[in-house]
């Protein structure tokens, strides 16, 4: 009798838990998606840094925290960020430097302040390759 | 309150502490959406963390919470729940592991970063104190060794999984519910001193000291403690303590047995145990003068839980006689007059472990006994074989309404015994027995 309420009150634990975590995961993600803000037309970087700069971003495990069409951690997208930033802003936001270290949390500005020993070569093709970066994400 | 309010309170209270970092999360301020399925995922890692937590509370031996339900129960539940926050937790993972692979960075530990290999070696951790105890026993684990390991795995599993939280750092950014995720983790810390500290503190002010060692029949042996410089423990009949000897509280080498003296006489307390396991095999050796500690009293295995019963019926087999000895010496000393049935299962006549003291009793109370013996002597009479639901008919009282029914004894036989009293009518909810398998 008394392990029938165990299995029961384990069920509701368990059931009640993923039930508050499908909330939250659907209250997070309403349904249709905000639109993305409009693109404006960005100054197209040259083609070999852009490649220079997409496999810099691969070889640093940059998906671990960002994302870009759909792969990669989605926490903080990159899609339309060439479109929303220019190459100044774009070079604070990756050393969290200037104003972006006032938006990013403390312990963004402490990761990405290892940034700031990339060669100058480096830092340009990451730039290059976020300015590539115009169309806004699709709706996940 | 009455039990049944307490136990609803307490099971409320339990479902609460597991939801609150969920609700917490709930209540924002939360970073913006991340995907649904990132989103549940990271839920996922915060209910199984939850719910990991919690399981310091179940097994830190509160008597007051433990008592609605019997600490052998909430013993059984830290296992079904340790299975549903190893399910959460596995479910994080792997929903991440699916959806954004690339998320997850590399696995070799010298080029991830730290907070992510934390995340890695708390769900390995976990997983392993998990098998290692469902299936201890055919993995041929020590109990003494396993108690020590599981402690410190666990903990382990739980310091990495909240440096993985911290480490990620997205929900807890704001201040608050960083402060939140810090009491959190301390609370388990403060278990964790409470049961390896305080509580073997107090235990070891109140020593006990063993009085007499004397040998039973069926290579058994009764073990009787008197209280030290204080007025004993006050106990239900039918309950049990942890018992600790040639030790210190602080070591942990302690063993759950039932009471089988009188609850209705203070202070001397009788422990009857037969020589089964490595520890129990050392019982005869122990000399009267001796120090003993004890943790109790647990259980709700009793008839006090039921004073409006009309009588009782008790189906014993070996050495589960203990607290069915103290149940029928405690109703004796009471001048207990409501009918009483006791059906005693042994292998031979000669193991009968209390035979001479039962047939005493019988002129105490209204007791009717039948012994079944599996190699009974050439000349037996009384009942043979084993116990079901023929037997019980032959001795359970024909009109049992209201009788509740107490099984003590090894596993084939409780298992029995249920199935043959449900064939005969009992409602499941007047059949009580222990639920320890700790041999």
């Amino acid at each position: 009798m008394r392990e029938f309420w165990v299995r029961i009150v384990a069920a509701i634990a368990g059931t009640g838990v993923v039930l508050l975590a499908l909330a939250f995961a659907w209250l997070q993600n309403p349904h249709p998606p905000a639109a993305a803000p409009a693109a404006a037309p960005p100054a197209a970087p040259a083609a070999a840094l852009v490649e220079a700069g997409r496999a810099f971003y691969a070889a640093e495990g940059c998906a671990m925290c960002h994302a870009i069409a759909g792969e990669g951690n989605p926490r903080f997208p990159l899609d339309g960020v060439g479109a929303r930033r220019d190459a100044a802003e774009l070079r604070d936001w990756i050393l969290a430097t200037g104003t972006a270290a006032e938006a990013l949390s403390a312990r963004a500005v402490r990761m990405k302040q290892g940034y700031r020993a990339l060669g100058e070569a480096e830092l340009e093709a990451l730039v290059a390759y976020m300015q590539s970066l115009t169309t806004p994400s699709l709706a996940p | 309150m009455s039990p049944l309010s307490s136990a609803v309170a307490w099971v409320l209270v339990y479902l609460l502490l597991v939801a609150a970092p969920l609700l917490v999360l709930l209540a924002g301020p939360v970073p913006p959406g991340a995907g649904f399925w990132w989103d549940f995922s990271m839920a996922l890692g915060f209910a199984g963390m939850a719910m990991m937590g919690v399981q310091f509370a179940l097994t830190a031996r509160f008597r007051r919470a433990s008592a609605p339900f019997g600490i052998d129960i909430i013993y059984y539940f830290h296992r079904y729940a340790a299975l549903v926050a190893l399910g959460l937790l596995l479910a994080h993972y792997l929903i991440v592991r699916v959806d954004t692979p690339q998320a997850l960075g590399p696995l070799n530990p010298l080029a991830a970063p730290a907070y992510m290999s934390a995340g890695r070696i708390a769900l390995a951790l976990f997983a392993i104190v998990v098998v290692t105890s469902l299936w201890r026993k055919p993995l041929r684990i020590d109990y003494e060794r396993w108690r020590v390991w599981h402690a410190l795995l666990a903990t382990a599993a739980v310091v990495a999984a909240v440096a993985h939280i911290e480490g990620v750092g997205y929900y807890t950014a704001a201040p608050w519910k960083r402060w939140l995720w810090v009491a959190y983790t301390f609370f388990w810390v403060l278990l964790v001193l409470y049961v390896r500290l305080a509580k073997p503190w107090g235990m070891r002010r109140r020593p006990w000291r063993v009085i007499e060692v004397r040998p039973e029949r069926g290579s058994a042996w009764t073990l009787a403690l008197a209280p030290e410089g204080h007025t004993g423990m006050r106990f239900a009949p039918g309950q049990f303590a942890w018992l600790t000897l040639r030790g210190s509280p602080f070591r942990f080498e302690e063993h759950p047995f039932s009471f089988a003296s009188s609850a209705a006489q203070g202070g001397r307390l009788e422990f009857t145990i037969k020589a089964l396991g490595d520890f129990t095999r050392t019982i005869g050796t122990v000399q009267p003068g001796e120090r003993a500690y004890l943790d109790g009293p647990y259980g709700v295995f009793s008839i006090d839980r039921y004073p409006r019963a009309p009588g009782f019926v008790f189906v014993a087999g070996g050495v589960g006689i203990a607290p069915v000895m103290s149940m029928l010496r405690t109703a004796a000393d009471r001048g207990e007059r409501r009918p009483l049935t006791l059906v005693y299962a042994n292998d031979r006549w000669e193991d009968v472990i209390f035979r001479e003291d039962i047939e005493r009793l019988r002129g105490r109370l209204d007791l009717r006994v039948a012994h079944v013996l599996a190699a009974p002597p050439p000349d037996w009479t009384g009942e043979r074989g084993y116990v079901d639901e023929a037997l019980l008919a032959r001795h359970v009282p024909a009109a049992p309404g209201g009788f509740e029914y107490f099984l003590c004894g090894p596993r084939p036989l409780t298992d029995a015994a249920q199935r043959a009293l449900r064939a005969l009518g009992v409602p499941l909810a007047r059949v009580h027995f222990e639920l320890f398998d700790m041999a």
